[in-house]
């Protein structure tokens, strides 16, 4: 298969707005978690929350489209100056031509809780204004923002829960195999709501402290919200940061709980291997889906070890930016292209002392070397793998 | 593009048990109400313990599933799988908002992970034991299409045989004023890239067109799930003859399908 170059990205996280708040961020060590505001969420937890989404306002005839979760989108989209560049896409492929494959775990689910809480006991009505289509329906993301960029292609939502914006990779691949469209914008979007705070708490996997991926005092993820999106089109120069392989595997194991020896995860990152006919050896960093609960990181790293044999250097960046979910992907997937650009691998924040059971080497300190390729791990809800591996063009 | 096989097919929905129930309906030699009761099954295939966690949609997921592989589950015993779903599990989805506007927000641990819209690909992969890789999108009205292309990008990227489900299943009353369903339906395709009974191409056009079919209780069907949006292609399957037919994709496109039939005779 052709390879495929990231010509364009934008990303908005509780570490800031824009791909360079981010490299700032990750390069001096300051991660963007901060403890939940108690009156708004009623749980003791740290959250990433992205500043001034309340600000982001849709334009006049997608108002329909308006939740936290489209604004979100919408900012990322006005930053980075990357609606120019799909606007010069635009230009080279035609606005038919440009697929959109967002990935989102809960779309605007906000506006449906806001519902419920005004819903008529009596009647079990919920008010007559709530837009369901265009807020929490799944789709909601990928139609607002194929819209928003005046696009008229193909366009989906995968919803693979916090697998979903590392799947648009591969999804993106083959609809440009296929001819299904000649260029894709792909992203993940996912926005702070009760459903998913209420929800990893049930299973009690939300963190009461700051979340320390791989750490022996690690006690669950905090949960993070974040927009990302990349303009892929095919490669032709050198100088570009690829997409070179994808892995997608399924654990067929349990809904909730990863497979404790990793097989499956590490199929998924072989299979990507051998997508981008690289060896192990040629992988010089391991972005880790690193969510900080006891199963996942125990899991990850018995599948590391089966295809890395602890000889690649890893760590998780959720103590940077939270668990963003369902944008998890896109999040990772930009920082993996800011760790090759910069020959840097980033430190495991807040994880001071690592598990002893963890036999891969993560990195307490950020690290500075010479990075050509990539791998970034993204795992979820229902046994879902992909692995993916970015590097420069060969 | 290259021609695409379908291997199996599967159907579930009113009066609607599985794809000969399907054939017979869309060929005229039965009839077809939509007021018909969808029969949904037990999750075979999952522990007794977890088979009681599979809400209905799931379980009719499965059930299509299976059907789809009927007649050829030995022939391919691992495929990939693409789940195509407009709105996910609002049955599941009305419940974890009902309990989130109660004091304290008692979420059930079940319901929050049956509440991914991976979750019926979920159970089927463990069910099946299949630990290829899967994905699951939601295009809304167009859902249908969107898994049918992502299918047929697997397959075409040699990715080997690709299971396709669309299903929408009737909303609960809180929501059905908000999401209007005429019934639940699920459909069920095997592609592969090999020659087979049916091949389809699929040609994308900047138009919205669409094929209709003449009975209204199956027309009323069509335009009242995402998934029996699919009609128009399963009654020229069912027919067994050549022929193009469109489905509408997005506001402002459609999809032409291509359909040879090789059956014997």
């Amino acid at each position: 298969m052709r390879t495929l170059k990231l010509s364009a990205s934008t990303l908005c996280s509780c570490l800031g707005r824009g791909i360079a708040a981010h490299r700032d961020a990750l390069m001096n060590e300051r991660g963007g978690l901060e403890r939940a505001d108690l009156g708004e969420t009623e749980l003791d937890t740290w959250i990433g929350r992205v500043a001034d989404v309340e600000a982001v306002l849709p334009p006049d005839d997608l108002r329909e489209y308006d939740c936290r979760n489209n604004r979100l989108a919408q900012m990322a989209i006005e930053t980075d100056g990357f609606q120019d560049a799909v606007g010069g896409a635009i230009e080279r492929y035609g606005p038919g031509r440009i697929g959109v494959f967002l990935g989102t775990s809960t779309s605007g689910i906000r506006e449906g809780e806001i519902a419920y809480e005004s819903r008529d006991p009596k009647r079990d009505t919920l008010p007559e204004d709530f837009r369901y289509n265009t807020t929490q329906q799944m789709f909601s993301v990928g139609d607002f923002t194929r819209r928003l960029l005046g696009l008229r292609g193909v366009a989906e939502v995968t919803s693979t829960a916090c697998s979903s914006s590392a799947k648009v990779f591969a999804v993106a691949q083959r609809f440009m195999n296929a001819g299904f469209c000649d260029a894709a914008i792909v992203g993940g979007v996912d926005s702070l709501c009760h459903t998913t705070l209420f929800g990893f708490n049930s299973l009690q996997l939300v963190s009461r402290q700051v979340c320390r991926p791989a750490d022996r005092d690690r006690d669950g993820l905090s949960i993070g919200e974040a927009a990302g999106f990349a303009l892929l089109e095919w490669q032709e120069a050198d100088a570009d940061v690829c997409l070179l392989g994808c892995g997608e595997t399924s654990d067929a194991w349990h809904m909730s709980t990863p497979r404790p020896d990793g097989a499956s995860a590490a199929w998924a990152m072989d299979a990507a291997l051998t997508a981008a006919g690289l060896e192990p050896s040629q992988i010089d960093y391991v972005n880790l889906h690193g969510t900080g609960t006891r199963a996942n990181d125990l899991a990850e790293d018995a599948a590391l070890l089966d295809v890395f044999d602890g000889a690649v250097l890893c760590s998780s960046t959720k103590g940077f930016t939270g668990h963003a979910l369902g944008a998890a992907g896109i999040v990772e997937a930009l920082f993996s292209c800011i760790a090759i650009e910069e020959d840097i691998a980033f430190r495991s924040l807040n994880t001071t002392n690592v598990d002893e059971r963890i036999r891969s080497p993560i990195l307490l300190e950020t690290a500075r070397l010479p990075i050509g390729n990539v791998m970034t791990n993204s795992f979820g809800f229902g046994g879902t793998n992909t692995s993916l591996i970015f590097g420069w063009a060969r | 593009m290259t021609r695409l096989g379908i291997a199996g097919i599967g159907v579930i929905g009113p009066g609607l048990d599985g794809w000969r129930d399907a054939a017979a309906a869309l060929t005229g030699c039965a009839g077809f109400s939509a007021a018909a009761e969808v029969r949904t099954a037990v999750a075979a295939g999952l522990p007794p313990n977890e088979r009681r966690r599979v809400p209905a949609l799931t379980r009719m997921v499965l059930r299509c599933c299976e059907d789809t592989l009927s007649e050829c589950s030995a022939e391919y015993p691992a495929t990939c799988s693409v789940f195509a779903s407009s709105c996910g599990d609002l049955v599941v989805a009305d419940q974890i908002l009902r309990a989130l506007a109660l004091p304290g927000k008692p979420v059930s641990p079940t319901l929050f992970h049956n509440s991914v819209h991976n979750s019926p690909a979920g159970y089927w992969s463990k069910a099946r034991g299949d630990r290829s890789g899967s994905i699951s999108v939601s295009a809304h009205d167009s859902s249908f299409v969107a898994g049918l292309l992502n299918a047929a990008g697997l397959v075409l990227c040699d990715a080997g045989p690709t299971l396709l489900l669309a299903y929408d299943a009737l909303p609960p009353p809180a929501l059905a004023p908000f999401r209007t369903l005429l019934a639940s339906f699920a459909v069920g395709l095997l592609l592969v890239d090999a020659p087979t009974r049916w091949s389809i191409s699929i040609e994308l056009r900047d138009k919205a067109l669409c094929t209709t079919l003449d009975d209204p209780s199956l027309e009323a069907m069509r335009a009242g799930n995402p998934a029996a949006r699919s009609l128009p292609l399963l009654k020229q399957l069912a027919t067994d003859r050549a022929g193009t037919i469109i489905l509408p994709y997005l506001s402002d496109m459609s999809a032409v399908i291509d359909i040879e039939s090789h059956a014997a005779g």
